[in-house]
């Protein structure tokens, strides 16, 4: 295992991501891209806020090994 | 789209250009890996991936700053936003997200819209407060509105109270029409107390409309304030205006009881003549409440009333209320509010006569500035006063004619001399211009042929197109006196000529010039590189306001321009370039 697969590794599971796509490794589980639509959220001081968009990696392990 | 195992290590081997074989392997040691670090209760981090962590049975994924800002990269740069104005714009905040919306729809449905909808209210109170102080020092200070504005004013806060006023009624009239109906007796005497606190807010509701941000608050905060007056006299005088409602019942009901009591209070000039003149309407107006007892209907009177009060129709109004004393100060208190809002349009509308009255002082004022500045400029047009860049170049070319030569004329003096003793009559006249100068040789030289002349004449316009030439035709030098290069003595030599080297006597003529240069080593260069070639260099310095002093480097001595300009034409183009033909 050098570096290179390292590398090689995160950028192929980030590009899929990106590409809404979800990564499954056996043995280790899957990637999955969820996206987040803006949103209003009220602060604890009364502010009313809206929050940008926004996309997040989600990780499900697999639970069968 | 699922990539599984299969597609992911092609996938893998492509990005990585490692062999497919090699990239399972890998992956099946980096799992491993994984596991034992697992098992040894520590995390395993990818770098500039994440970490992966086992927690319990599960393993957590935390990705790393910079995986989750290149997955977000499309979103850059928007931040979270304030938003303006809290409890209205909760409910399109559809649920989206499955995480966070359960708390979001605690916080929504539960108590934050009860205390914000309270919160909310008292806050504008007191902004609006602040603005009608702020607003009205404004007014004091400014007094900016116009007639017109003011007439707009006007009309929209009719408007308004006649909105307003209705509006907010309707929910004191679904609360208390039976109480008020128990206690009418009571209301009629003034005892209001009991409605004083359920009254409470109801002004906050006016004011929520009020407060809705526009232009309008702009203008119309002067008439705000009388409006939150009647709100805050509303905690005193709604209470007064409420048993209204219920008093048409009662007049209804018990007009002579009514009629005796509004005897028995104040006979006020206005009470008086309402009962005279407008029983009749008064009559009509309990028909109408005896047909409906619907609050809604006497909500639509108010509105009339009012109307008809600004339209000095007071009467019906302080005779639907005149039930009781307490009702007429309200009327009194409405005519006050009228009383000031025409005192406040006579005030306001004197502001914009006074303007207007002096505006034409400020017209007079820029009447006389134009006044002065075209006098001045006429005056140092015509010169009686020297003003730089207005008075004609007549007056200051005077002046600047004392300044180095720039013009021609001021050279011919020492050239002529000189041509004088060379005895060459034809040269002061030639000198000028060069296409003067043509026809001029053409003339005294009658063997020049016609081609040659033609040459001449298209040569010349070449002159003028040269960049050089203005510089260098302005800076004819008086006299010969900057000739550097060496000047052959000999005798035998030709006075005239292209080649060879430059003779004393040929001074007078003309020459070629190929270059002006700002330094005198280049000006040596070309002057040694044109003498290997065989031609008569000469250097003359030139002084030159912008550059100092300027090394004009020519070819060729030549009794006349056209000399010049035959000659120039044998000489190769590469040496000579652009080149313009002038006196030495």
């Amino acid at each position: 295992m050098t570096n290179d697969f390292l590398k090689a590794f995160g950028l192929t599971i980030r590009d899929q991501i990106i590409m809404k796509n979800s990564v499954e490794i056996k043995g280790l589980g899957t990637f999955k891209a969820e996206h987040t639509s803006q949103q209003q959220e009220r602060k604890g001081d009364g502010k009313l806020v809206m929050l940008p968009p926004k996309d997040s990696i989600e990780f499900k392990a697999d639970m069968g090994e | 789209m699922l990539i599984d195992n299969e597609k992911f290590i092609a996938l893998l081997a492509d990005n990585s250009g490692i062999e497919k074989e090699k990239v399972e392997k890998y992956l099946e040691e980096l799992i491993s890996e994984m596991k034992a670090s697992f098992d040894e209760g520590e995390g395993y981090e990818v770098e500039g991936f994440g970490i992966f962590s086992k927690l319990g049975s599960n393993i957590l994924f935390i990705p790393s700053d910079e995986l989750e800002t290149e997955i977000n990269y499309k979103y850059v740069g928007m931040e979270p936003i304030e938003l303006p104005g809290g409890a209205q714009q909760q409910e399109p905040e559809a649920p989206e997200d499955e995480d966070e919306n359960p708390i979001q729809g605690i916080l929504d449905g539960g108590k934050t819209e009860e205390t914000e909808e309270y919160e909310d209210p008292f806050a504008e109170l007191f902004n609006e407060a602040e603005e009608h102080e702020k607003a009205i020092q404004e007014q004091a200070e400014k007094g900016d509105l116009s007639e017109e504005e003011i007439e707009a004013v006007v009309e929209e806060e009719i408007e308004r109270e006649d909105t307003e006023e209705v509006i907010p009624e309707e929910p004191e009239q679904e609360e208390e029409p039976e109480e008020a109906l128990e206690d009418t007796l009571k209301d009629i005497f003034g005892s209001d107390e009991s409605e004083e606190e359920s009254e409470e807010a109801e002004p906050e509701p006016e004011q929520k409309e009020e407060s809705a941000p526009g232009p309008e608050n702009w203008g119309i905060d002067a008439h705000k304030e009388e409006e939150q007056e009647g709100a805050f006299s509303g905690l005193l005088g709604d209470a007064e205006e409420e048993p209204e409602l219920i008093d048409e019942d009662d007049i209804f009901a018990t007009e002579d009881e009514i009629a005796s009591e509004e005897n028995v209070s104040e006979p006020e000039d206005e009470v008086s003549q309402e009962e005279t003149v407008s029983e009749e309407e008064n009559d009509e107006e309990i028909d109408f409440s005896a047909l409906g007892d619907d609050d809604s209907e006497q909500d639509f009177d108010d509105p009339f009333d009012e109307l008809i009060e600004e339209e000095d129709f007071v009467p019906v109004v302080t005779n639907v209320s005149s039930g009781k004393a307490s009702k007429k100060e309200a009327s009194e208190e409405k005519t006050e509010e009228d009383d000031s809002k025409t005192e406040k349009k006579s005030r306001t509308l004197k502001s914009p006569r006074d303007r207007k009255q002096s505006s034409p002082v400020f017209l007079y004022m820029i009447l006389a500035l134009i006044l002065l500045g075209g006098t001045g400029y006429l005056l140092a047009y015509f010169g009686v006063v020297n003003i730089e860049g207005i008075t004609p170049s007549s007056a200051s070319t005077q002046i600047a004619q004392n300044s180095p030569p720039v013009t021609q004329p001021e050279s011919t003096p020492p050239q002529t001399s000189e041509e004088e003793e060379q005895t060459v009559k034809e040269v002061p006249e030639v000198e000028t211009s060069s296409e003067s100068a043509v026809i001029e040789t053409e003339e005294n030289n009658g063997s020049y042929s016609n081609p040659e002349s033609e040459i001449t004449e298209e040569e010349t316009p070449r002159n003028q197109e040269n960049d050089i030439a203005p510089l260098v035709a302005d800076e004819k030098a008086p006299g010969d006196g900057g000739i550097i290069s060496p000047v052959n003595i000999q005798a035998e030599a030709e006075v005239y000529g292209l080649n060879g080297t430059a003779t004393e006597a040929g001074n007078n003529g003309y020459t070629i010039v190929l270059y002006t240069l700002s330094r005198k080593s280049g000006a040596d260069a070309q002057f040694e590189k044109l003498s290997k070639e065989g031609f008569r260099v000469i250097i003359k310095e030139k002084p030159s306001q912008e550059f100092g002093a300027l090394y004009r480097v020519s070819i060729g001595q030549f009794e006349s321009l056209a000399d010049a300009a035959v000659a120039a034409e044998k000489v190769d183009s590469g040496i000579l370039g652009n080149y313009i033909i002038t006196k030495i």
